[in-house]
């Protein structure tokens, strides 16, 4: 311990963070002096190491997948179904068959409108099953429930639910619905119903600490004017939180519509666009999974991942601008 | 505390483009014209056909399925021809349980099966393929092998390139001192059952594993998973055999063996080969028939067989229709798409025949008095 | 409710009207079901599944999960090699992320200055909202080929040393249990990280202060004072983290190479429980798709297990140190 104490600024009691470089630094012994410095580096090294792998999925998914998705065809075309023939129709490959003559022109014609149209529908169904049904479950639990043992038990399960993987909500729809109605089951419904069932845990969960920041004061301000408690909920509380329960549940969005485990069991497969609920299905999630291994089908996958991403990221950064936009205006 | 309406109608203005878009592009008004193919089939025009067809089953004819299915579009606009590539026997269940109206199967229907079926089922041998013998050796650009040695390396009995039998096969050839990697499917599948039945009939002396579509490979194997995982890791490891239909070894590049064939000639996987072995062997009155270890010159004794399977009968009349119209699209364009895709089209005499039986898939309303 | 507002209030505002109470008893049911349609649906989840896979168990026996022999065409379904592929994946992805994670999350809530931590909580939603597929997809098609020159690199270098070089032996493709987990560690990080971060935040702000006046440094601080606090939070992160790691599905089945194998080799083919149900059961019928869902039901009471024991420690920590003030 030094004899002489310099004069130190004190840290300020509201920040987490410590008040810059150690005034005591030159009194440290080389290996107290290493040790904060290896640990300063491990925490930076681990920042940039968790980010690379991101900047580059990010960056081989731009430069690999924009010739796709830059054309028009692909965002109104069907999938091409010939895409092996198109990989064939090569001089070398024709010849290696034992072909002779001219090889037949191929063209192949890249669009992903089915799955796009797709990945829209099942995620929309989704949507309006869960975000309701989400909202009405976070009403339960912050208005009524309370601290109540049922309302204890529900919120625990529903966390315990967001940790459910989606394959094995995949399998659940698969049971109770694909296999009781066949290969007629298998539908864009079918999909978003195991979309939602992943949807609903992490709607519930983000609704109820919407609601919660909800101050008090509206309500009984409400109350006093004679409102009946539904009114009051309906008209006032859930209209506060509004701006943090649309950005809870465009995040949750953003994760359905990215999802492919449970679409691998529930969708089907198609090549022309099906704007209805009923009859198969495809989505981009599963686009990427089928093309990834098939030759020649690489580029396609690029293409729907970076579409993908795209979708996602729409609504992620929308969420995020919403709720820094507007959070802050409901204490007051 | 409102979502700001510029906000709101970018997003809804975003939303209607490509909507819009999505919707135009989707009504295609090109090309309709009657469609009639240089080879002779049933009069057909294919413009009056309506209907959706479901075929599902061997994932070998998947290829061919998808790029015949996808032109046949183009032709009968009003027909939707979808086909799920769920393995044979799922396919022929799901005929038998009418969920289908055609299934693509590289088996006949057992026996047993056959009560499942209400109706006559009627076969038609589409096309047929060579399941090559591919290797990764880049300083052996030409290898021939009998059937013994393929079995004998398959099983483990022969662990180095460079042994005895396989260089008495090729004289002259220089072979590298290098472990054999022997590749084979770790999920079920259809051309293991036809690699092993060749093997159990043309070295039935020598062949241990017996036949099927999954067999008890010995611990030295690599598994790999479909024809796509066999033929990228026989792609990516020297020294590594495997058995691998042809289009996929075309496309992955590899390197394919001759084989020694019932006449005693080293033939290579091609179509004209596969060709000769279907013309060299039996068809019997259903038109099944078994091309393995044909007895043809020029055949190819590794060929695998396929059929499209329907039931004479149909429910409804467009019905048949729809499913006439694609099978003699299947035999006539789609004999001038197969080879592009690595698979052999059926001898001319065959294709006539074919054709004629197609006239026997008739909807039960036609049969009233 | 404007009208509430501007019009004068008389006495029908205040007075109870007790003939209308069916709207509130309505909507209060309506909510209370809504809150339990998740419990319902948990329980719909295992009744069903369970049912499903019942021939399976019945065929083999509850123990199939701890036999190793899977060879569906001959109707033999040891799934022991798939269950050790998911614990060695989820293990590989622990250790990649857990360092990375802590050091994240220390960095948010002890280093960075209020404006570069917004930044940073950006990247790891962006990393968080990356789906599943386009990783794996990625991880097949780019990162593998240079994986397997790296493991065969390695191979080489330990193929002397007794023990090292049956864990670090030649790969084939590219494709194994390490490809993986170093994938699947990359994408539980954005989790473990955010719950980590709510652990260290309840961390007495006193007491941290008290130990940097005494003139620690800021990591003898972070050792001294915010791990003892956030020890059981930090397990807990790392439990839903693993549960995640177990769940995930699409990733692993692309690099994982899809052959169920039990060996030491990390870098060597496997599979793992969620990628061989994804791969196959569609097309699998009978008692293959019976034992596939049986898997499915196995996964599902391991990944609830983890989460109940994880959330439970996690909310521990929480009443405890929010008790305390």
């Amino acid at each position: 311990m030094p004899t002489t104490a310099p004069v130190v600024p004190f840290p300020s009691p509201e920040s987490g963070e410590s008040s810059g470089p150690n005034p005591l630094a030159s009194t440290l012994s080389p290996r107290r002096r290493w040790s904060e410095r290896l640990a300063t580096s491990w925490m930076i090294a681990s920042l940039v190491v968790a980010s690379i792998p991101l900047l580059l999925v990010l960056g081989v998914l731009i430069v690999k997948g924009t010739s796709m998705v830059a054309t028009v065809d692909w965002w109104t075309k069907d999938i091409p179904s010939n895409i092996a023939s198109g990989a064939l129709a090569s001089q070398e490959a024709q010849e290696a068959f034992g072909n002779t003559g001219t090889v037949r022109e191929v063209e192949v014609v890249y669009g992903m409108a089915p799955a796009i149209v797709g990945t829209l529908i099942t995620t929309g169904v989704a949507a309006l099953l869960a975000i309701p049904l989400g909202i009405l479950a976070a009403v339960y639990l912050n208005e009524y429930g309370g601290k109540s043992r049922s309302a204890s038990i529900i919120r625990f399960f529903t966390d315990v639910m967001t940790g459910v993987p989606s394959v094995v909500m995949g399998i659940f729809v698969y049971t109770v619905w694909v296999l009781t109605f066949e290969e007629r089951g298998r539908s864009g419904l079918a999909g978003g119903l195991a979309l939602a069932c992943l949807m609903l845990p992490v709607v519930v969960r983000s609704t109820e600490e919407m609601l919660r920041l909800v101050p008090d004061s509206l309500r009984q301000a409400s109350a006093a004017l004679g409102a009946p408690k539904w009114k009051t909920t309906l008209g006032v509380v859930v209209p506060a939180a509004t701006p943090g329960i649309t950005s809870g549940s465009m995040l949750a969005i953003a994760r359905a519509a990215g999802e492919t485990a449970p679409i691998l069991f529930t969708v089907g497969v198609v090549t022309a666009t099906n704007f209805s609920l009923f009859g198969q299905n495809t989505t981009l999630s599963a686009q990427i999974f089928g093309n990834a291994t098939q030759p020649g089908g690489e580029a396609m996958a690029w293409g729907a991942a970076l579409t993908l991403i795209l979708i996602v990221m729409v609504f992620t950064l929308a969420a995020r601008w919403i709720s820094g936009r507007f959070a802050v205006r409901i204490d007051g | 505390m409102r979502i700001p309406d510029r906000f709101l109608r970018l997003v809804a203005s975003v939303m209607l483009i490509s909507i819009t878009a999505t919707a135009c592009g989707l009504t295609d008004t090109s090309g309709d014209e009657r469609f009639v193919s240089e080879l002779d089939g049933l009069d057909i025009d294919y413009r009056t056909l309506t209907g959706t067809l479901n075929g599902s089953g061997s994932s070998f004819q998947d290829p061919l399925q998808q790029a015949v299915s996808g032109e046949f579009r183009r032709v009968a606009r009003n027909v939707t021809v979808n086909y799920t590539k769920s393995g044979s026997s799922a396919g022929k269940a799901d005929l038998a349980a009418r969920t289908v109206q055609f299934a693509g199967t590289d088996s006949a229907i057992k026996a047993e099966e056959r009560a499942d079926f209400r109706d006559e089922v009627l076969y038609f041998p589409v096309v047929a393929a060579p399941i090559t013998v591919s290797y990764n050796l880049a300083e052996v650009p030409e290898l021939r092998l009998g059937p013994d040695t393929i079995a004998r390396i398959f099983q483990g009995d022969i662990a180095v390139w460079n042994d005895r039998r396989i260089a008495e096969e090729n004289p002259g050839v220089e072979l590298p001192d290098l472990r054999i990697a022997v590749v084979r499917r770790s999920d079920g599948s259809g051309t293991t059952k036809n690699f092993s039945s060749y093997l159990d009939d043309a070295a039935a002396n020598v062949w241990r594993l017996g036949t099927g579509e999954s067999l008890e490979w010995p611990a030295a194997t690599q598994g790999a998973e479909k024809s796509s995982g066999m033929s990228s890791l026989i792609a990516s490891t020297s020294g590594a055999i495997g058995y691998v239909d042809l289009s996929d070894s075309v496309a992955a590049r590899l390197q394919r063996a001759l084989v020694r064939n019932r006449a005693g000639n080293y033939v290579p996987p091609k179509l004209p080969n596969a060709r000769a072995a279907i013309e060299s062997s039996t068809f019997d009155d259903e038109f099944l028939y078994d091309p393995l270890n044909a007895p043809g010159d020029e055949a190819y004794p590794i060929t695998a067989p396929t059929w499209v399977i329907v039931a004479a009968r149909q429910r409804s009349e467009s019905t048949a229709d729809a499913l006439r119209g694609y099978l003699n699209y299947l035999l006539t364009e789609g004999q001038l798409i197969a080879p592009t895709l690595g698979y052999a089209a059926v001898p001319e005499s065959i294709r006539q025949a074919l054709i004629e039986r197609i006239d026997l898939i008739r909807s039960s309303s036609e049969d009233r008095p | 409710m404007t009208d509430l507002a501007i019009r004068p209030i008389d006495h029908t505002d205040l007075v109870d009207d007790r003939n209308d109470h069916r709207p509130d008893k309505l909507f209060s049911a309506a909510a209370m079901a809504a809150g339990y349609l998740v419990l319902v649906i948990l329980a719909a989840i295992a009744i069903s599944t369970t049912v499903k896979s019942w021939p399976a168990f019945q065929a083999e026996g509850f123990g199939y999960f701890f036999r190793d022999e899977w060879a569906p065409s001959r109707g033999r379904f040891g799934a022991a090699s798939i269950v050790y592929g998911t614990l060695v994946v989820s293990a590989i992805a622990l250790v990649v992320a857990v360092p990375l994670s802590i050091g994240i999350a220390l960095f948010i809530t002890e280093v960075a200055p209020r404006k570069v931590r917004s930044w940073i909580t950006g990247i790891m939603d962006v990393l968080a909202a990356v789906p599943s597929v386009v990783f794996g997809l990625w991880g097949f098609l780019m990162l593998r080929p240079y994986l397997k020159d790296f493991y065969n690199a390695v191979a080489d270098a330990v193929a002397g040393v007794p023990v090292l070089r049956s864990i670090f032996g030649p790969s084939l493709s590219g494709q194994s249990f390490m490809t993986a987990g170093l994938i699947v560690g990359i994408m539980i990080v954005p989790i473990i990280t955010s719950i980590v971060r709510e652990v260290l935040s309840t961390v007495p702000i006193n007491e941290k202060n008290g130990a940097l006046a005494l003139g620690a440094t800021r990591w003898e601080m972070i050792r001294g004072v915010v791990f003892p606090h956030s020890t059981g939070g930090m397990v807990g992160a790392v439990m839903l983290g693993l549960g995640r790691a177990m769940g995930e599905t699409i990733a692993v089945a692309l690099v994982i190479g899809a052959s169920p194998q039990i060996t030491a080799n990390l870098f060597s083919q496997g599979d793992a429980m969620p990628s061989i149900i994804a791969r196959n059961l569609n097309e699998a019928s009978g008692t293959y798709r019976s034992a596939l869902i049986g898997l499915g039901v196995g996964l599902f009471l391991l990944t609830i297990l983890i989460n109940i024991s994880a959330r439970l420690l996690v909310r521990r920590v929480d009443a405890r140190t929010k008790g305390a003030r």
